[in-house]
């Protein structure tokens, strides 16, 4: 406790408030717009925080307010022009445009706000009141457990993230191999650099991220068209009091902790949770018949899982080191290029970095409310911004990002390539997210594979007599089972 | 000048990913990355090691070759019983088309920046990507392209002190 208070404290100095405010504002404006998701918006703005100088608390602490920002502000576009900002507020849409439609956007977007405020405050205090208990737990992992997990982690996002499992699976082996190019993590051999000093170090995280989720969503953005049908003009708003928001408290708490739970899941992101919320407030409802067409409760159940979806994400990432969803696979990166290893060792080695994590939460859910109700007219106008003028912004913003972290034009044709490379893959029906991962997880997969068949006591039975590894291989086997089993309704790509 | 279609075209794209065209095509690359990695590996193997440098990229290339394989049989057994070529999809054709110019402007620009610098180039890349995507105001792309080129040369050269390259090289 000597160190979680003040180390929790610190999330609320002058400076930290301020990347929090700022990054749910940008967040805000990310998820609004149609086509950029909270992917896109925490991948652009990490090069961001970086070539600020932040260090890693105050870097977290902006690109968690972009991520809470941005999973409340899909649900602005899919509320007023019933097209879902993220694919976190797909669900969203089913309510919450026949709401508009009837005169009532303001309401339905301020039930958006506070529904998604104390669905992220229920999943914040979650993740403040169990990360530390798990990763302390998972301290008695060794090389074997760290494989384990490393799997674990993997075949979750491949199943979870694909509508196809093939597709998933061979995302996941190519962003492994890509991720053994650059030195040996053990021997220091370089591998697969082809006589380029540019690729001793690997790939750069932040040039692959940029192209698979910015330059490729624009290329895909492009190739499909887009229709100027559907804008509401002059939507009316008109607040809900505080009597009609007091009569949903149980859908709302329901929702929260539906959403945390499903975020939790490594793999299972705000999306999916939206949905189960969705269909769960629906399965319980006196009148299911009133859902789909402007029932207050859809909104509430899909936007209070969907923010309570974001705590529950940083969970796993924190403790364990496995991302929940895309976005917190990106922040994994953020905490990597800062120079920390994710896992059980960071809540030992740097308590000033997570436990101000958790403050920070907190306080982009409250930023996330105050700045969500204040700026919803402005907000209403920007969404309508022509993305003839928009796309190329991006791609600039893109070249620039990928540009700054090293000052190197290598890494920008880096971008531009897996840039073609992701839209490639969107395409055809192979998702990026499995990507990502594997060039985070790979290389603990291979250091502690090999690791763990160096010891003394080294066998092949080893990862099915040590229990901790046997539970996690065993769930990574359920977890492939599951995909291949699954409801068509949930394989929506968390991107 | 090629202008957007103003209309979505999601079917299409549906109609994209069931193409067992080109799972069979992308399953051929990723077999063909798979044997070259397995193969290569061969030239920083460390045989003298237990479980060296080769160890895990010929691992992942034992997995992922055969699972190529698997792709390309299933798409081969999709095509086959079609019982028809696939036909090209024509509908969103020119938007796709647009997509590969947009890209092919923004491998000029990147290569564009060192030679010319970024503000140069940049004015140059969003004045014509604007156009390219249906923009046809003068007014309207010029002063996008200045308000975004200097905006984010403040941001980044003065703010961030990112050095971004000078007028001309320079």
């Amino acid at each position: 406790m000597d160190l979680i208070i003040p180390n929790f404290l610190l999330a609320f100095s002058p400076t930290i408030m301020c990347l929090v405010f700022s990054g749910v504002a940008l967040g805000i404006l990310f998820g609004a717009l149609p086509g950029l998701t909270a992917t896109m918006g925490v991948t652009l703005l990490l090069p961001f925080t970086l070539s600020l100088g932040l260090d890693a608390q105050s870097s977290m602490a902006m690109l968690i307010g972009i991520y809470v920002g941005a999973i409340y502000g899909g649900s602005i576009a899919a509320i007023l022009i019933c097209t879902p900002g993220t694919p976190a507020a797909a669900a969203t849409v089913l309510d919450g445009f026949p709401m508009t439609q009837r005169g009532e956007a303001g309401r339905a977007i301020a039930l958006a706000a506070c529904a998604s405020f104390t669905g992220g405050m229920i999943s914040a205090i979650t993740l403040t009141l169990f990360s530390p208990l798990l990763s302390r737990f998972a301290l008695r992992f060794s090389y074997p457990e760290y494989f384990a997990l490393a799997i674990f982690g993997l075949s979750m996002i491949v199943t979870i993230s694909s509508k196809d499992i093939l597709k998933g699976v061979l995302s996941g082996f190519f962003g492994l191999l890509i991720a053994t190019i650059g030195l040996d993590p053990i021997a220091g051999i370089p591998r697969f650099s082809f006589g380029q000093p540019n690729l001793y170090d690997g790939l750069g995280f932040i040039p692959v991220l940029i192209g698979l989720f910015a330059f490729a969503q624009v290329f895909y953005e492009i190739s499909q068209g887009w229709s100027s049908e559907g804008k509401t003009k002059s939507p009316r708003f008109s607040l809900p009091s505080w009597q009609e928001f007091k009569s949903y408290k149980f859908t709302l708490l329901r929702s929260g902790l539906i959403g945390t739970f499903i975020g939790s899941l490594p793999g299972a992101g705000c999306d999916i949770a939206a949905f189960v919320s969705y269909n769960e407030a629906k399965r319980i409802d006196k009148h299911p018949e009133r859902f789909g067409q402007g029932e207050p409760k859809g909104i509430i159940a899909a936007e209070a899982a969907n923010n309570g979806a974001t705590g529950g994400a940083m969970i796993p990432m924190l403790t364990l080191g496995v991302p929940g969803d895309a976005v917190t696979a990106v922040m994994l990166s953020a905490l990597v290029v800062q120079g920390l290893q994710p896992g059980p060792m960071l809540f030992q080695e740097h308590p000033e970095v997570v436990y101000p994590i958790f403050g920070a939460m907190m306080l982009a859910n409250i930023a996330m409310l105050t700045i969500g109700l204040l700026s919803v007219r402005v907000i209403a106008r920007i969404i309508l911004v022509d993305k003839r003028v928009l796309l190329p912004t991006i791609c600039v913003l893109s070249v620039i990002g990928s540009y700054a972290l090293q000052f190197s034009m290598f890494d920008v044709w880096v971008a531009i390539t897996m840039g073609a490379v992701g839209y490639g893959m969107k395409r055809y029906g192979f998702p990026a997210s499995p990507v990502v991962l594997a060039m985070i997880l790979g290389p603990m997969a291979e250091r502690n594979l090999r690791q763990a068949l160096l010891l003394p006591d080294a066998s092949s039975l080893m990862f099915l007599t040590r229990p901790i590894t046997a539970v996690l291989l065993i769930l990574a086997i359920s977890a492939i089972t599951f995909g291949l089993f699954r409801r068509p309704s949930l394989n929506v790509e968390s991107e | 000048m090629n202008a957007i279609n103003n209309q979505p075209t999601q079917p299409n794209a549906t109609q994209d990913r069931a193409s067992p065209w080109a799972d069979i095509i992308i399953g051929a690359l990723l077999l063909a990355m798979a044997l070259t990695a397995y193969i290569s590996s061969g030239a920083f193997a460390r045989e003298e090691l237990n479980f060296g440098p080769q160890f895990f990229p010929r691992l992942l290339s034992c997995f992922m070759g055969p699972l190529s394989v698997i792709l390309i049989v299933r798409g081969i057994r999709i095509q086959w019983r079609n019982h028809s070529p696939s036909k090209p999809h024509n509908v969103g054709l020119k938007n796709k088309r647009l997509a590969l110019i947009t890209f092919i402007t923004l491998v000029l620009y990147a290569a564009g920046i060192p030679i010319l610098g970024y503000i140069p180039a940049t004015l140059m890349f969003i004045s014509v990507a604007i156009v390219m995507l249906g923009e046809r105001r003068p007014l309207r792309i010029a002063i996008w392209a200045i308000c975004v080129t200097f905006a984010l040369y403040f941001v980044f050269q003065r703010i961030l002190n990112v050095p971004l390259p000078g007028w001309f090289g320079s």
